[in-house]
């Protein structure tokens, strides 16, 4: 103030209380490890795909300035960053509560972003070690948040980046609080990153793998939260339909030759599935799913069968339209839905799209409730559930189905006591064509005294005696579908199975359906969710049994026969850690093992190719290995020990030079071979002054021991005018007699 | 458990805290990569629970510290730490309890069987003749959740002599007690405190009660009167000093006793006086032939003891604490003092200011000590801490 007066802060600082300082951090080192870590967990969680590229960009710089910044003022009080800091967190904190209340059923992207920006807020005003600790914990829960959001096998790597940086961080403030301990000042501390932050985080490493083997994972979920993607209103009505991007949805394909399959999109998820061809489907991931059960995620249920295929015989009108503001439905206010029987068990799913897909809404039969990010969805009778649009890839939607969970027995006292209608719509069979397969299932059945049996003694026929096989060409024969599978053709896949099942129940008067969708797929333990590829697509039957309502049966060889039969999940991981991995890492190596096959048998062969890139390899491998050996014993050998020279010492040697030069000049030269004790000895004879030999061993002592008594320098210094007198007159005397 | 140990497991407690919630966490979301998350920062605990036991095993310490040293003033020392393991040893941490004072000193990095060199220096070193001290290599690495720790006792000499302080001039009792006395008296021999019979004359206060000519004053007084011997001054009177060392009085203080004592008899023997010294009783004797060196090792060894008579003394030094002898016809509760002069060590000062309150004697206590002290004759000195050189008992 100009007039001398205090301010208003520095008034309002006057009134504070004055705390304890803590002593400000002045490790760079350790600032630049938790500035690492931090960035990332904030990269972790930005990479997401929830955020957009500016608050992608926004967020890293400003926390490497923060940083820098608040390196920079360590010393002082910062008493104005901390007023605007607070109204940056009160800032945040609205920005998350106005978001929150938009998106109330999933929380997790306000509070991922309500996190980054108090990260970035903290980061400003970090003076002490406590506050940098806090920074690395609040980094902690950035990847933390981050683990929730991903569903990456690639977010493995943010998990090892953060944590070495991390315990580079954690073994800096280990070094600084022994340095503060010992008042020696901050400095550059090399070799701690090679000799203990690497050691140490492998041994965290590989001791993390085991503890997370055996860490008891339940695959349960909170039902109140379920994840959607980002919510779209409904513009006006829109078809229920089955849409598959890939098929064609005008015309008749029964009245066409079979159709070619698309490798990307199974042709099940169409309003008709054509028996007649098959093919391989890719090995693309087109969802991941979190599953409390390892069950069949269900998608179309198709009831007519016309001797090609199968179709879905409720019309758009049948259709019931559900409508809401927010993303969730509640299936059991659907008035048209065929009703729940039975005892049931809950499941609850959540689907991450990662290809664009059919508008067919997975779930497990029969679903509950559904959380769709959509104004509205269709649902059929069969409760399979269709969303208003082909569902493109990066979506994100959750499903809580009820399982038939009806034990065998339960089922095979169900009866035959069928509601009406049941019979007529399940049982539906085109008249012609099916002779051979009636029989099969009358033979098959012969002496069984309920459908549950019948029907189980036909899947098992099935399973045991029809191999399965994607590679068989399209239907050669005009003629049922079915029929060529059993007679004819005698192998095949999962629809044919199924289908054959099915006409066989129906041949027998058993209500039964086929429905399509995909197994649980390959479980993913680091992501916790089960990988469904595009070849995960399947073909099952359903089968009605009174007052327990649909159960399924799998008939085709390699699945699970009963794939809704309750199987708790082992919660011990540790197996399925160890598989993942191996299995991913056979994917890996194996080419190379390839590789080094095809090698192998090219110098078999004499090929001079195969011959000259193995000799290439072999030469190379050697010399890496000569030269390795060599560093690791150049390394290893210990240097040569120095003993340091004293000043005595050195002005020992050279005054024992000097005596020696005199006795060169009168002749007596120290003869090749000749010790140095040889030498003063003989010289000493030659000059006739014992001297000479009394300072030779002197010299040696100081040339060869740790150090020179004080009384062999003072005998030194007595001896050496007495040596260098005689050595003088021997040549005065010489001189006299030339 | 102690608040410092407990303080010291702060880091782990975090971490396990932590490595719990995102276990919930991840057990209520499903998120396997919580799982991992959660998995490594246990693992983090448990490779720290580990790994300091090893880092702190195979070493050994060599000290080399000066051969004297004097109390409080700061000296170097110079740690050999040498590692006799194959695999390198990180971030070490040195403590080293020598010579009253605790030196630290940190090393980073020490390859399998080499030696490393650190230096530290004992800002406070406390008087005593050492032989060794304990050292503990203390290792936290590599992330200092948990420290491993090594305690040896490393050997080397070392003597801190006490501190000293320049004294002006040794009290004038001592010094030459004839100037004040009867100016027709014998030229070559003045009255004073020395071994020759001088005469005898009625008591007066503060005379010391082994000068009283009890025979005499039987005979030749009235009832109720007292008779001393007055002793002739010498021309080099011999310097006899009487240092309470008392056990209960806190170190501080007796090291002052000790420091000023030592301070006298420095001067003293410039002077070329004959010195005594009763100390109470000490392991070794006072020398017989002492000059500043040996004066200053026979100081350096001196420790707690019980209280030595101060009769005849020319100068005691004594801490304020009181005892329970009183002089006679005396109000004060504190016994006074029989030498020629006294310095009262003030214990309360020496307190501190968080303990003032003790077994010594209070500040108005200790005023009237050195009153009745100078009223008896006596020259007395109060000393606390701080010491104003050149120093004099007034």
């Amino acid at each position: 103030m100009s007039n001398g007066e205090p301010g208003v802060l520095e008034r309002i600082k006057a009134t504070l209380p004055a705390g304890q300082k803590k002593p400000p951090e002045d490790s760079v080192e350790l600032r630049a490890w938790v500035l690492a870590a931090v960035l990332v967990g904030e990269v972790a969680v930005l990479t997401s795909g929830y955020f957009d590229w500016m608050t992608g960009i926004l967020v890293p710089l400003l926390t490497v300035v923060a940083f820098f910044v608040s390196h920079n003022r360590r010393q002082e009080k910062n008493f104005l960053i901390k007023i605007l800091l607070a109204f940056g967190a009160l800032a945040a904190l609205a920005m998350f509560f106005r978001e929150v209340l938009s998106s109330l059923y999933d929380t997790r992207v306000p509070l991922a972003r309500l996190f980054l920006w108090v990260q970035v807020i903290h980061a400003f005003d970090l003076p002490a070690r406590k506050d940098v600790s806090y920074s690395l914990v609040s980094g902690l829960i950035l990847l933390s948040v981050g683990a929730v959001l991903s569903t990456s096998l690639w977010y493995g790597l943010f998990v090892l980046a953060f944590f070495f940086c991390a315990l580079g961080s954690l073994t800096q403030m280990n070094l600084s609080e022994a340095r503060e301990r010992a008042g020696v000042t901050a400095s550059r501390s090399r070799g701690l990153t090679p000799g203990v932050i690497a050691p140490g985080f492998f041994a965290v490493l590989a001791v993390g793998v085991l503890c997370f083997s055996f860490m008891p994972q339940r695959q349960s979920m909170n039902l109140s939260m379920m994840p959607t993607s980002a919510f779209q209103e409904l513009q006006g009505d829109f078809s229920g339909s089955v849409q598959n991007p890939e098929y064609p949805q005008s015309g008749n394909p029964f009245s066409q030759p079979p159709q070619n399959i698309a490798p990307d999109s199974y042709h099940g998820f169409n309003p008709y599935m054509d028996l007649r061809s098959r093919g391989r489907l890719s090995d693309e991931i087109v969802m991941k799913v979190r599953s409390e059960e390892a069950v069949p995620y269900r998608g179309v249920v198709f009831d007519e069968y016309n001797g090609k295929g199968w179709e879905i015989s409720t019309s758009e009108e049948d259709l019931e339209t559900l409508v809401s503001d927010g993303p969730r439905y509640d299936l059991f206010s659907a008035q048209n839905v065929e009703p729940a029987e039975g005892p049931t068990r809950q499941v609850a799913q959540v689907f991450y799209v990662e290809k664009d897909a059919s508008n067919v809404i997975f779930g497990a039969y029969r679903p509950e409730t559904v959380y769709f990010p959509a104004g509205g969805i269709k649902v059929d009778p069969q409760a399979s559930v269709r969303a208003p649009y082909k569902i493109p890839e990066g979506s994100t939607y959750s499903v809580v189905s009820q399982l038939p969970n009806a034990s065998p027995d339960s089922l095979r006292h169900a009866g035959r006591n069928y509601p009406a209608g049941m019979v007529e719509k399940y049982t539906a069979l085109p008249p012609t064509g099916l002779d051979r397969t009636r029989q099969l299932a009358r033979e098959l059945t012969a002496g069984t005294t309920n459908p549950y049996d019948a029907v189980v003694k036909m899947n098992n026929h099935l399973r045991s005696e029809y191999p399965y096989d994607l590679s068989i060409p399209p239907q050669r024969e005009e003629m049922d579908a079915v029929e060529y599978f059993l007679f004819e053709e005698r192998r095949g896949y999962c629809e044919q199975f199924a289908s054959s099942l099915a006409v066989m129940a129906r041949s027998l008067g058993i209500p039964a359906r086929v429905a399509t969708g995909y197994v649980p797929g390959e479980y993913n333990p680091f992501t916790g969710l089960y990988e469904v590829k595009a070849s995960s697509a399947h073909a099952w039957v359903e089968v009605y049994f009174p007052g327990y309502g649909w159960s399924t049966f799998d008939p085709t060889p390699g699945f699970d026969s009963t794939p809704w039969q309750y199987q708790a999940a082992g919660s011990v991981q540790g197996g399925k850690v160890f598989e993942f991995v191996a299995e991913k890492s056979g994917k890996v190596i194996g080419p190379a093992f390839g590789a080094v096959g095809t090698l192998m048998r090219g110098v078999a062969r004499l090929d001079p190719v195969s011959i000259i890139i193995v000799g290439l390899l072999v030469a190379g491998t050697a010399l890496a290995g000569i030269y390795s050996r060599r560093y690791l014993v150049r390394r290893r050998r210990k240097p040569a020990v120095q003993r340091s020279v004293r000043v005595s010492d050195a002005r020992l040697y050279s005054r024992y030079g000097a005596v020696i030069q005199a006795l060169e000049e009168v002749g007596i030269v120290r003869e090749p071979g000749e010790t140095p004790e040889e030498f003063a000895r003989r010289a000493a004879e030659e000059v006739g002054e014992p001297a000479v030999a009394r300072l030779g061993e002197i010299y040696l002592y100081a040339r060869f021991r740790d150090a020179v008594p004080a009384a062999l320098v003072g005998e030194f210094d007595r001896l050496e005018p007495e040596a260098l007198a005689a050595v003088k007159k021997l040549a005065e005397a010489s001189k006299a007699q030339v | 458990m102690s608040r410092k140990r407990l303080k010291s497991l702060g880091k782990p407690v975090l971490l396990i805290f932590l490595c719990i919630i995102l276990y919930l966490i991840a057990m209520n979301s499903g998120a396997g990569w919580l799982y991992v998350v959660s998995a490594v920062v246990a693992a983090t605990v448990a490779v720290s629970l580990i790994t300091p036991l090893w880092n702190a095993r195979g070493i050994e310490v060599v000290r080399r510290a000066p051969v004297v040293g004097q109390a409080g003033e700061p000296f170097r020392c110079v740690l050999e730490i040498r590692n006799t393991g194959r695999l390198a040893r990180h971030l070490l941490e040195i403590r080293d309890e020598f010579a009253g004072d605790t030196g630290r000193a940190v090393v980073t990095r020490i390859r399998g069987g080499a030696t490393e060199r650190v230096e530290y220096v004992l800002e406070n070193p406390w008087r005593g003749v050492y032989s060794g001290g304990e050292i503990t290599v203390e290792s936290g690495a590599p992330f200092g959740l948990f420290h491993g720790r090594r305690r040896m006792r490393v050997a080397s000499s070392t003597m801190i002599h006490p501190r000293t302080f320049d004294v002006a001039t040794l009290p004038e009792a001592v010094s030459l007690d004839a100037k004040q006395g009867d100016p027709s008296e014998n030229p070559t021999l003045l009255r004073g405190h020395g071994g020759e019979f001088w005469g005898i004359r009625e008591y007066r206060p503060g005379d010391p009660a082994r000068l009283v000519a009890w025979r005499r004053s039987a005979r030749g007084l009235s009832a109720g009167r007292l008779a001393v011997r007055e002793l002739a001054q010498e021309t080099h009177p011999p310097f006899h000093l009487a240092m309470n060392l008392d056990a209960r009085v806190q170190r501080e203080a007796r090291e002052m006793v000790v420091s000023a004592g030592t301070s006298l008899l420095l001067f003293a023997l410039r002077e070329g006086r004959e010195v005594r010294v009763d100390a109470g009783a000490q392991k070794e004797p006072f020398p017989e032939q002492p000059d500043p060196d040996a004066v200053l090792a026979w100081c350096a060894s001196l420790v707690a003891s019980r209280p030595p008579d101060p009769s005849g003394a020319s100068v005691e030094i004594r801490p304020s604490m009181p005892y329970s002898r009183k002089r006679p016809g005396s109000s004060g509760p504190r016994e006074a003092s029989e030498a020629q002069a006294v310095v009262l060590v003030s214990c309360r000062e020496f307190a501190g200011t968080k303990s003032r309150t003790g077994p010594w004697m209070t500040l108005e206590e200790e005023q009237r000590f050195v009153e009745e002290e100078r009223a008896a004759g006596r020259q007395a000195a109060r000393l606390g801490p701080d010491v104003e050189e050149p120093w004099r008992i007034e």
